[in-house]
């Protein structure tokens, strides 16, 4: 075997490992998913958090989240529980409060509670950008690391030595 | 601006992909075919390469062939596909396609007189690495405009 076939075989082993990799976890993401049950809760308070943070040059990193306080019901028990916007940190306040106006007090809109303990609440859980992101990157990486190591095969094809 | 930065990876990979169907096409559809081609001669040829101002002396095999395509014969000049600065490993080369030897070269129908060594894999595997590589980043781009969605909440 000669080393460009090798390499190829290399990529490939590694290639299946980073797709199976993405594939466990997009199943656990929708069996997350499928788990928390969709529930239409009414926005009783709304407000932005900032998030202060150091960086490597020794300057303050400022951040923002939209948080909300939700009232729902549960087999007939109302409960009321807070939540935040798992979308990361912004560092737009614009965003934010723009976001915030879009679902302010009294306003209703649906959000995901766990059934188990029916107090904890999840914002944006469907199949979106958020909850699918790192396992459909994992994916693409594995997918990708099995094209190449195809094309590399191809490349390595032994020929006449001239 | 992500979505900006989206699109325009979308379409960097879009270059990519075209590029490698070209090249898959000039290979595959237009069809070079295969024909064999008689040693007639084979010499080593001492060459002189300089880079970053350094000249380095390099060796290569230098044959001489004939084939017939598309009812042509043809007499061709061939250099050697590997270079070395062991005069050596070029002899060793040439002790393989000794003159009355016939190896396969690839020519194109339209340009008989253009011919390569290189089979169809080894030369479609450069046009699937373009294609590898468009997709990979149409992918990129495609996971980036989805993620510039806004979320609802």
């Amino acid at each position: 075997m000669n080393a460009l076939r090798l390499a190829s075989a290399i990529v490939a082993a590694v290639g299946f490992l980073t797709l199976m990799v993405g594939a466990l976890m997009l199943r656990n993401r929708l069996e997350a998913i499928r788990k928390w049950q969709p529930v239409e809760a009414e926005v009783t308070r709304a407000w932005m958090e900032e998030h202060r943070g150091g960086s490597d040059t020794g300057e303050d990193s400022i951040s923002y989240s939209a948080n909300y306080e939700l009232a729902y019901a549960f087999g007939g028990k109302p409960i009321r529980s807070a939540a935040r916007s798992n979308d990361p940190l912004l560092t737009s306040s614009e965003v934010v409060q723009a976001r915030i106006a879009r679902h302010s007090p009294g306003t209703r809109g649906l959000v995901y509670m766990n059934p188990d303990d029916p107090s904890q609440v999840r914002l944006n859980l469907g199949p979106n950008a958020v909850t699918l992101g790192w396992p459909l990157w994992v994916l693409t990486a594995g997918a990708s690391l099995l094209l190449f190591a195809g094309s590399f095969w191809l490349m390595g094809t032994p020929g006449v030595e001239w | 601006m992500p979505k900006l930065l989206s699109y325009v990876t979308v379409l960097f990979g879009l270059v990519f992909f075209i590029a490698g169907s070209w090249l898959l096409y000039v290979q595959v559809l237009q069809g070079r075919k295969e024909t064999e081609a008689e040693i007639l001669s084979g010499e080593v040829e001492r060459f002189e390469q300089t880079e970053e101002g350094t000249t380095t002396t390099l060796y290569r095999s230098k044959y001489e062939v004939s084939f017939t395509a598309e009812g042509r014969f043809f007499r061709r000049p061939l250099q050697g596909n590997f270079s070395s600065n062991n005069a050596g490993d070029i002899q060793k080369r040439l002790s393989r396609n000794p003159p009355g030897s016939r190896r396969p070269i690839y020519y194109l129908r339209a340009r008989p007189e253009s011919f390569v060594l290189e089979g169809l894999s080894r030369r479609i595997g450069t046009s699937f690495l373009f294609m590898a590589i468009g997709v990979t980043v149409m992918a990129v781009g495609a996971l980036l405009l989805y993620q510039a969605q806004p979320l609802e909440w």
